[in-house]
């Protein structure tokens, strides 16, 4: 008899609780499911978007691997088309800086110094990755030496190296200074661009040689 | 409470919460819950944590792979060095460095791609072909997952992009290699001695009291660092597997066992003659070719000399000019048809035309192997080593665990570890921290006999892993402190020492007074090297000419002087090596003429400036990685 009284006052309090999560739910469900809709919708959509992400890279990848196999058979016809098509359909990828800096090697060896200028500018003004912009600088640098627009390499060359390129900037500054026959500051130039090569490689060594050609007699 | 949760356990409650909880796993992979465990951190690049497993797997790593490039006799010191370790985790900062920029800028491999690769690789082919089994066995036994090599290598693949387009997109405008020819086939005219220090001891005097004063005022040169000498017990697998005795029996069973790793496989010197044609060539192109190649065959039957048939007729370039020959043909690397004929050839036999995608061959055996098994007496001893050492790897690992715990618990003596395991306790030659022989040549070991614990509590040292089939105990026997050594003993170095100081005075006085007078004038360079009777010579012009490494020093100290100008040659002095002075006169600096350049010069410079451009800016590319990056290294973990 005890047991069977509990068991109605269990079922009573049970009876209550369900009315006000009823009655909660009522006034906080829909809140609750535009919450989680809107919670699992956003984290589900980025996802997507990574999923998304991903294929465009994979497909630029595989276009650039193909770039990379041609130029390694020397068809170089088709090593232009992948790179083209890079720079058109992935243009925001990593893949197109790296298809611009093809291209403009391919149009040096082409003897149009000119159109490699414009493919190297491209990585400088566009490309997101600051190591890149650097490297197409100091390459679009060396292009204006050889065509002998001193005052275009210098411009160029304004702008604060990023760590690791220091060496290359102030070589090529002392080239600069070099043409212009300022021995004294080319001399500076080398002399730190050589403070901040990898001793024993190539650079240090033509570094060395051109440091030694702008020495003079009288600044020892 | 609990209960009552229990109870509505079945309810559309219990549904709910199970749903929420099951979000976050669905979202993000259980595993994310499991790790971080207890994890020592050795250093940190852009707050990706580089923990100590990963580490000691990249040392040992390392280790194994310099012993085999260089042998086992590798300086045990250079493991241990900090230059070693710092390397090792250098390379682990710039790998998770490059992961990082890979992630950021997108590089990213496909399935496909990393499948080619993978498959690409010759060490997982067998008779030229992907080996699935191979793969999976060859990777398991580098100590990895087949998902962790190929995570690895895509990381490396995609670096190797990031690679490509530094290097492969260098380019060369003409006028550098103009100006780097100038600059590198520059000549420089001039005439030199070299006067050698030794040549001035004599002229020195060195006195009692002077090496009395050297030796009280420099006293700490000639001390003898302190040193010790210790009791030691070694456990090393290769003493272990020496001790074993092998039944006949069992060498016998191993060898049965795995007898087919002791085939030599057939093999078939082939020669060949060529007639090409293409695959989708028209009949009668192919008609041709047959008629030629059965002409071929008859005149080669007929007794004609094959390698020259080959020279005058095949059409494969490279092969005609060794006579055709093409070595030891490998299963898989020619097309089925060339193959199974030459399968079919016995020694000298000439087959009929082969036709294959290139064409026509006419093919010869020239020496046929036939496949051999190596008799039991033969491998016999290399396979008791085997398994010998593997036994004694078996018992190595039990025996380290006895010797830990022995060592450990009785500290005051080496005796009852030596008598659990049978180990011989060992006296060791006296050595210092610095310097040590066979066993002591190891630095840990060294370190392990200097340390408190040994030297000043007098208890057995840590047990040491000198190498990783070794290990050792050491406790004290005798100990010197570091003592001045008397005078008589360092006599004749402090002689020396003295005497070469005051030469080297001598001579770099005698040459800059020389220089100097040169230079105003007062002299000239011919008459003031016959005054002091010095023979000069020239330098040569070219830099091929050298066989004397001296004059590689001589060079490039005459290169490194300013060029000389109107008023007259440039005069200078250096030393070499600190033993030699050099003195020279410089008249004249050519510079190098591109005009004249040969193509081969002109390919050289080239490559140099495609190196400089390319490997060199990727090198300051990753010097760049690093500077950017936040790293912090724990020198106290490594």
């Amino acid at each position: 008899m005890a047991k069977e009284n509990q068991n109605t006052t269990m079922h009573f309090a049970e009876d209550e609780q369900t009315e006000k999560i009823r009655h909660w739910w009522k006034k906080n469900g829909s809140a609750i499911i535009v919450g989680l809709v809107l919670g699992i919708g956003s984290v589900a959509g980025y996802q997507g978007w990574g999923v998304y992400q991903t294929r465009q890279a994979e497909a630029a990848s595989d276009l650039y691997q193909e770039m990379l196999r041609s130029l390694e058979n020397e068809a170089l016809t088709r090593v232009r088309e992948s790179a083209d098509s890079l720079i058109s359909k992935f243009g925001s990828t990593a893949y197109a800086d790296a298809a611009s800096l093809m291209l403009a090697r391919l149009d040096v060896e082409a003897g149009q110094p000119e159109q490699a200028g414009h493919h190297l500018s491209r990585v400088i003004d566009h490309s997101k990755d600051s190591a890149m912009q650097h490297i197409a600088r100091l390459r679009l640098v060396t292009l204006a030496l050889d065509q002998g627009d001193l005052k275009w390499a210098d411009q160029l060359l304004k702008i604060q190296p990023m760590g690791g390129f220091e060496s290359r900037y102030d070589e090529l500054r002392g080239d600069i200074f070099t043409a212009r026959n300022d021995l004294k500051n080319a001399r500076n130039a080398y002399q730190s661009a050589l403070e901040n090569a990898v001793a024993g490689s190539v650079a240090a060594q033509i570094l060395d040689r051109k440091l030694n050609s702008v020495r003079r007699v009288d600044d020892r | 409470m609990l209960s009552r949760i229990r109870d509505r356990a079945s309810g559309w409650i219990a549904w709910a919460i199970v749903i929420l909880i099951s979000i976050p796993f669905a979202l993000w992979g259980i595993n994310s819950y499991f790790e971080g465990a207890s994890k020592v951190i050795i250093a940190t690049a852009e707050g990706i944590e580089i923990d100590q497993q990963l580490y000691r797997q990249a040392l040992a790593q390392q280790q194994r792979t310099l012993v085999q490039l260089v042998g086992r006799d590798l300086d045990p010191e250079f493991f241990a060095s900090e230059g070693f370790k710092r390397q090792v985790v250098d390379q682990l900062i710039d790998e998770t460095l490059q992961g990082a920029y890979i992630r950021s800028r997108g590089y990213r491999i496909s399935d496909r791609e990393l499948n080619w690769q993978i498959q690409a690789i010759p060490a997982f082919r067998t008779d030229g072909i992907f080996d699935s089994a191979r793969y999976h066995d060859l990777v398991g036994r580098a100590g990895l997952s087949v998902a962790g090599f190929e995570e690895q290598q895509r990381r490396q693949a995609a670096f190797n992009q990031v690679e490509s387009g530094i290097v492969a997109t260098a380019f060369v405008p003409d006028s550098s290699t103009d100006n780097l020819l100038r600059l590198l086939r520059q000549e420089r005219d001039a005439r030199y001695v070299v006067l050698d220090l030794t040549n001035y001891w004599d002229q020195v005097t060195v006195t009692d009291d002077d090496i009395e004063a050297q030796y009280q005022e420099n006293s700490d040169r000639y001390y003898l660092p302190a040193d010790t000498q210790v009791d030691y017990l070694a456990l090393s697998v290769e003493a272990l597997a020496a001790e074993l005795v092998l039944e006949e029996e069992e060498i016998r069973r191993a060898y049965d066992a795995s007898a087919d790793r002791f085939v030599q496989p057939e093999s078939r010197s082939v020669r060949h003659v060529l007639v090409s044609v293409d695959e989708g060539a028209g009949e009668t192109a192919v008609e041709t070719a047959r008629v030629k190649a059965t002409e071929l065959v008859a005149r080669a039957r007929g007794g004609a000399d094959f390698s020259a048939l080959a020279e005058t007729h095949s059409d494969d370039a490279g092969s005609a000019r060794r006579g055709g020959d093409l070595g030891v043909i490998q299963p898989g690397t020619m097309p089925a048809s060339f193959e199974e004929a030459a399968e079919s050839l016995l020694e000298g036999q000439i087959s009929d035309p082969i036709r294959t995608r290139y064409g026509f061959h006419v093919i010869q055996v020239t020496r046929l192997n036939e496949e051999t098994l190596e008799s039991y007496a033969e491998v016999r001893d290399r396979i008791a080593t085997e398994i010998k050492r593997r036994e004694a790897e078996f018992r190595f690992v039990e025996m380290a665990e006895d010797l830990r715990n022995i060592s450990y618990e009785q500290p005051d003596s080496l005796a009852p570890a030596a008598r659990a395991l049978g180990l011989e306790i060992r006296r060791s030659d006296w050595f210092s921290l610095e310097h040590g022989e066979d066993l002591f040549a190891h630095p840990t070991l060294r370190e392990a006999a200097f340390s408190d614990e040994v030297l000043v509590d007098g208890l057995n040292s840590k047990v040491v892993e000198v190498d990783l089939d070794t290990l050792a105990v050491v406790r004290k026997a005798n100990y010197r402190e570091r003592r001045l050594q008397p005078l008589s003993v360092v006599r004749a170095r402090i002689v020396e020492e003295l005497r070469t100081q005051r030469a080297f005075a001598a001579l770099e006085l005698e040459g800059v007074s020389f220089v100097d007078q040169l230079q105003k004038g007062s002299i000239w360079w011919s008459q003031g090297l016959i005054d002091r009777g010095w023979q000069d010579q020239p330098l040569p012009l070219s830099e091929t000419q050298e066989d004397d490494p001296q004059v590689g020093s001589v060079r490039s100290l005459i290169y490194a002087a300013p060029p000389p100008d109107q008023s007259g040659p440039v005069y200078g002095s250096g030393w070499i090596d600190d033993r030699k002075l050099l003195i020279y006169q410089l008249s004249a600096v050519m510079d190098g003429d591109p005009s004249t350049a040969s193509a081969d010069d002109r390919a050289q410079m080239q490559a140099l400036i495609m190196r400089r451009d390319g490997a060199g800016l990727l090198a300051s590319f990753q010097q760049g990685l690093r500077a950017a990056a936040d790293v912090t290294i724990y020198p106290d973990q490594l």
